[in-house]
């Protein structure tokens, strides 16, 4: 078989046409890499620089403190450093997430998790994120490796399969060809695999260089390898379905409108036809339902506003106010605080649903993904890349428990008008995100690695019933 | 001639079962998605009168309160669609469709279907009819075109053609007309059907409007097909085989429907990106504080306001004034915050306008990315008409803030601030009414898009032209 | 009716036509003869105006095709060695067709005299082509030629696949139409079939025009051995043991 081998790659790499194609492919992967690597460096420095900024802000109320307490400074009526309700009542922190591993592979920008988060002792759930970008630029989806690997590199792997036989016949060689001592499926086999080679290593190659680039040490070579596979399950997809195409045209012209009408079903049809069927069996989270529901919390609590105030400090007599404060302290400690506390207790159930709905639907599209390789390729590459509901779950979750330890922190201070110390400056909670549980995550990777393998194990069965009844007429 | 030759092909291709297997699927593929659309408009359309229903009984509900409270606690609008957003559902998924007024910030949409609903992310966006009849309907085109005279070429049948004496472009022309039949034959019901059930939804009095705005859809659907169907016919004069013509037809698909939106958004975020929305609020914050073209900074204003209230009112303390100087602070921090806001937004509408030069210039190589821009803008589903509505809503958050900040001042006295106001004064804010603008607003802004579909007709008919001027067997 | 002078035709390196002369007159039937690669179908092409040729001229009625394309193919019919027609389309539908695109416009009974002329049968003229033989393609082709009704008729390798007795038929049609002062030029290595039809006969090798005669008094032997002398003498290299 080695002749063969080296026979068809010469011929393949010397065909006309086949090193531009490759070459546009190399440079679209290029560019896909480059987009996220951009978008990656735009969120490390969003990050770094949100960070920083918190940091200095803490470090300056601290020093204010400090010289207040020394007599070296005075308070004003605003920006106070020792009271809770002006130093840190509404200091949103920033808190991000484990980094993902594979974070180049994708550039979109409507990802559900944000790796930057805000929160302060007031409630995170009425942050809205809302933008000003114009949203025809989001219509299409980033122009990223993952839309390259999904997308395209099945269309260009098309574009250089779709003829490996029906040339043959159609140029009357098929014949000379099956005369020599090889079956037409053996060289047709040959064929494909020298064409998968060259489109897998153009688009792996990049993939592995930016990931290496770019994550500088914190790729996971196990999540790259899955990538990897993925990849290459979905690219050995198309070849057996080129070759099952192939062993029964009679031209290529056939051919290759009947590997176009595959790609149109599996990566047009078939996301559109999963997506309404996903919506219906798992609908999206209610967010305007979410919006009245949060509304309605709000103003029952706002005409309640005594009783809750009076409720919240029956239950911890302890941080009854020491001292009366201004009617804005006032409002602000005595009413706003319990009502914040009240409404986060009422609105939790509300937001867990909306998650679990979120989870509901990813795992819904996995389920359905088998039936669109490009689209398990992309939802395995989102998720290496940090996208996955479940992820967003777990930084959540984790993101609350801080909120609780933080309000645990300043609470006492807040609620009772005590002014800070120097010591709860300097003992303030830490963000300690835990990465996600390695089986959750890697069953979720195996489950889409499956979702790939199942259509190349049909493809290939296809391919192979195809190609061994497969004649030069 | 031309008549005779287009009554010959539209015959061939019905005759031949594939065609007919491909227009019928394309049909029920417009239809279904119409359908779903449909069912999706509506449940929209239900579910915005719910939630402006419910938004404005909580708005009256929220109890006593402080106005600036309730000003905060804001009022929450939806933009009205027109029906044709069942056919082209344009940026709905990425836009969201309601806005949260608030005191201080202008609104941006927030609550963007595609954040929470993971099946808006999952394809290549071709899930509404209008990007089926685009999308498909220009990869049909192309194809057809592509095979129209190679395949002639390679079964000698061209050679037997020109020998009878047939002017070639009148022979191609022919073959133009007859594709074109046979195009408009399950696109031109598909497409009537569509209308008319946008027709039949329309809201009372919008009928007219809405037919016009369907037909002008239509028609820059109509230019799209056409121009690609004539660039496949003169792919297919110059192609030496079919297969040829295909790859040539199929590259020229990918690169105006898939690579070009993409490389229209990159380019947009590498030339003339939007600022983040904190980006947005730093730098209006910064002009607030500081004071802009001579103008002094908030702080200094405050203090001048402070001196000119004491001295229009004859009193040397805020305490004295016999009215609430709280409110006036309000009004003129919102007046000056408007000041700044509109110069901040004027440079973002600079941003837009070269967002949109950037994707004209994109459009010069896709005509689907022209097209797509005149559906959205007829189906009232585009950026401009968004952007209006954005316009309108801000107004509305001007005027409601405004009459929370009159209402403070007249409760309160001297420099006190704590007042409630009741039920009857959130009635005396009236509520918010929008008109979607008529098609005359709505082909004004797309007039460049449907000139430069026109300009790619003329340039693919040229083309045609040229390449058919020596035709070669 | 038919005149090439001096034509001339390169491909790159390759000279195709050597300063080819050559005259068809009314009523002629001409039999071209010649190896592959001899220049003959580059001749044909010249008069169809397929190809250009880079010096000379080709001469139709009058016309030259360079120039004036589709008033030089006015003038004249055309049957290529392979008839391929639209395979969904009836041998009627097929001759309709083609026959419009020549401009003219027939009824159904007219075009179905057509096709029995050229010798298909009846019960084939509205079953689709996609199920005809090679040799009924062939008469389609030559009905699409009558249907024409041209002052000239160019014709390469015509009879090449048919059995003998639609070859037969088809010389039968050839003299019917000489008769009636169409010129004929005929592509052919059949020199059995030249000599059947053929008034005159020129021989072709490398571009060039070798030999010319008339067909009368030849015998195939004779023709055969001027043939096998003509085409030896001027590639000595290629036919060299």
């Amino acid at each position: 078989m080695r002749p063969l081998w080296r026979q068809e790659a010469r011929l393949f790499l010397r065909a006309p046409g086949v090193a531009p194609l490759l070459a546009v492919l190399f440079a679209l992967s290029v560019l896909g890499a480059w987009n996220g690597a951009q978008r990656l460096e735009a969120e490390r420095a969003r990050i770094a620089e949100a960070v920083a900024a918190d940091q200095a802000a803490f470090a300056r109320k601290r020093d204010q403190l400090v010289a207040l307490e020394a007599g070296r400074a005075q308070e004003g009526q605003f920006g106070s450093a020792r009271k809770a309700h002006q130093a840190v009542m509404s200091a949103g922190r920033p808190l991000v997430p484990p980094p993902a591993e594979l974070g180049v592979l994708s550039a979109a920008e409507a990802r559900p998790t944000p790796d930057l988060l805000a929160v302060s002792l007031l409630t995170r759930h009425r942050d809205q994120q809302p933008t000003l970008d114009d949203p025809t630029n989001r219509l299409d989806g980033p122009f990223d490796l993952s839309f390259v690997a999904t997308w395209l590199a099945p269309l260009f792997l098309l574009f250089l399969t779709y003829d490996v036989l029906a040339r043959d016949r159609e140029q009357g060689s098929a014949g000379l060809l099956a005369s020599q001592g090889r079956t037409l499926a053996a060289i047709a086999a040959v064929r494909l695999a020298v064409r998968f080679v060259a489109v897998f290593a153009v688009v792996g190659a990049v993939a592995v260089a930016a990931a290496v680039v770019t994550e500088a040490g914190r790729a996971s070579l196990p999540a790259l390898l899955a990538w990897l596979a993925g990849l290459a399950l979905c690219l050995g997809t198309w070849c057996a379905l080129a070759g099952a195409v192939n062993a029964r045209a009679r031209n290529s012209a056939s051919a290759s409108l009947a590997l176009l009408s595959i790609w149109i079903a599996t990566c047009l049809l078939a996301p559109a036809v999963i997506s309404a069927a996903v919506g219906a069996v798992a609908p999206p989270p209610d967010r305007l339902g979410g919006v009245l529901a949060m509304r309605e919390i709000e103003s029952g609590l706002n005409r309640r506003r005594a009783e809750v105030t009076a409720a919240y400090y029956a239950a911890r007599p302890q941080n009854r106010p020491v001292r009366q404060g201004d009617e804005y302290e006032h409002y602000f400690v005595t009413e706003m605080f319990p009502r914040t506390l009240a409404f986060d207790a009422a609105f939790a159930p509300v937001a867990a649903g909306m998650d679990r709905a979120r989870v509901r639907q990813a795992e819904a599209l996995r389920w359905a993904s088998p039936a669109s390789p490009s689209l398990a390729l992309k939802l395995l590459t989102e998720d290496l890349a940090g996208g996955a509901p479940e992820r967003r779950v777990r930084y959540l979750a984790d993101v609350d428990a801080w909120q609780a330890r933080w309000r645990g922190h300043f609470e006492p201070k807040l609620a009772s008008m005590r002014f800070l110390t120097v010591e709860d400056y300097d003992r303030m909670p830490r963000f300690e995100p835990r990465p996600e549980a390695a089986a959750a995550r890697w069953g979720r990777i195996v489950a889409l690695l499956g979702a790939l393998a199942l259509p190349l194990l049909l493809a290939l069965a296809w391919a192979w019933r195809a190609l061994r009844s497969a004649g030069p007429l | 001639m031309i008549g005779s030759v287009a009554r010959r092909e539209l015959a061939l291709q019905l005759r031949d079962g594939r065609l007919l297997m491909t227009g019928a699927v394309l049909l029920l593929a417009v239809l279904a998605a119409t359908a779903a659309g449909w069912f999706q408009f509506d449940r929209a359309r239900a579910e915005r009168e719910h939630f402006i229903a419910e938004a404005r009984q909580q708005w009256l509900d929220q109890g006593a309160r402080h106005p600036h409270r309730a000003a905060h606690f804001g009022a929450y609008v939806a933009m009205p669609q027109l029906s044709l957003a069942m056919f082209e559902p344009g940026l709905r998924p990425f836009a969201g469709q309601t806005l949260w007024l608030e005191a201080h910030d202008r609104p941006a949409f927030a609550n963007i279907p595609s954040e929470d609903d993971l099946t808006l992310q999952t394809g290549l966006g071709v899930a509404s009819g209008s990007a089926i009849l685009q999308m498909l309907g220009g990869l049909l085109a192309l194809t057809l075109g592509a095979l129209a005279i190679v395949r002639d070429r390679e079964s000698g049948v061209l050679r037997l053609a020109l020998a009878q004496g047939v002017r070639p472009r009148a022979w191609a022309g022919g073959k133009l007309l007859g594709l074109a039949t046979v195009l408009a034959l399950p696109l031109a019901p598909a497409a009537g059907l569509a209308l008319a059930a946008a027709a039949f939804a329309a809201a009372p009095g919008t009928r007219f409007d809405i037919l016009a705005r369907g037909l002008l859809l239509l028609a820059a659907d109509g230019l799209l097909l056409l121009a690609l169907l004539a660039a496949g016919i003169a792919i297919s004069a110059v192609a030496r085989s079919s297969r040829g013509a295909l790859v040539a037809a199929l590259g020229l698909w990918v690169g105006v429907f898939v690579l070009a939106p993409r490389a229209a958004a990159t380019l947009v975020e590498r030339f003339a990106p939007a600022p983040t929305l904190q980006v947005y609020q730093k730098a209006a914050g910064q002009a607030f504080d500081e004071g802009y073209g001579g103008k002094p900074g908030y702080a200094a204003q405050l203090k001048a306001l402070e001196a000119e209230t004491l001295r229009r009112y004859g009193v040397t303390r805020l305490d004295d004034l016999p009215v609430g100087f709280s409110g006036i602070r309000m009004r003129h921090m919102d007046a000056w915050s408007t000041e700044v806001d509109d110069r901040e937004y004027a440079r973002l509408l600079g941003i837009y306008e070269a967002q949109a030069r950037i994707r004209m210039g994109v459009a010069v190589a896709s005509p689907f990315v022209a097209a797509r821009s005149v559906a959205q803008g007829m189906a009232g589903m585009d950026w401009a008409h968004h952007r209006r509505f954005l316009e309108a809503a801000e107004a509305y958050r001007r005027g409601f803030g405004l009459q929370m900040n009159t209402l403070l001042e007249r409760r309160v006295r001297g420099s006190r601030w704590e007042t409630d106001g009741d039920r009857s004064d959130w009635a005396a804010v009236a509520p918010f009414r929008y008109e979607t603008p008529g098609v005359g607003w709505a082909l004004a802004r797309q007039a460049g898009f449907l000139g430069l579909l026109a300009a790619w007709c003329l340039a693919a008919f040229a083309a045609l032209a040229i390449a058919t001027r020596r035709l070669r067997p | 009716m038919l005149s090439a002078e001096r034509l001339h035709k390169r491909y790159g390196a390759h000279t195709a036509l050597h300063g080819l002369d050559l005259t068809v007159r009314p009523g002629e039937v001409y039999a071209l003869l010649g190896p592959n690669g001899a220049g003959k179908t580059t001749t044909i092409n010249c008069f169809l105006g397929f190809v250009r040729p880079d010096g000379g001229r080709a001469l139709v009625d009058g016309r030259d095709p360079a120039l004036d394309p589709q008033g030089a193919r006015q003038a004249l019919a055309y049957i290529p060695e392979q008839v391929n027609l639209y395979g969904w389309f009836s041998g009627r539908e097929n001759l309709a067709y083609f026959a419009e695109l020549g401009g003219h416009r027939y009824r159904k009974a007219e075009l179905g005299g057509f096709l029995t002329e050229a010798g298909l049968e009846a019960d084939a003229h509205d079953r689709p082509v996609s199920g005809y033989s090679k040799g009924m393609r062939q008469k389609v082709g030559i009905a699409i030629a009558l249907a024409k009704d041209a002052r000239a008729l160019l014709l390469d390798e015509p009879t090449s696949g048919l059995d003998p007795r639609a070859s037969h038929e088809f010389s039968e049609l050839l003299r019917r139409l000489s008769a009636r002062k169409v010129s004929i030029l005929m592509a052919t290595h059949d020199i059995f079939r030249a000599l059947d039809v053929a008034n005159r006969i020129g021989i072709m090798v490398g571009g060039r025009l070798i030999e010319e005669m008339d067909a009368g008094g030849l015998s195939a032997a004779g023709l055969e051995a001027r043939y096998l002398n003509a085409t030896l003498a001027a590639a000595p290299a290629e036919a060299a043991p």
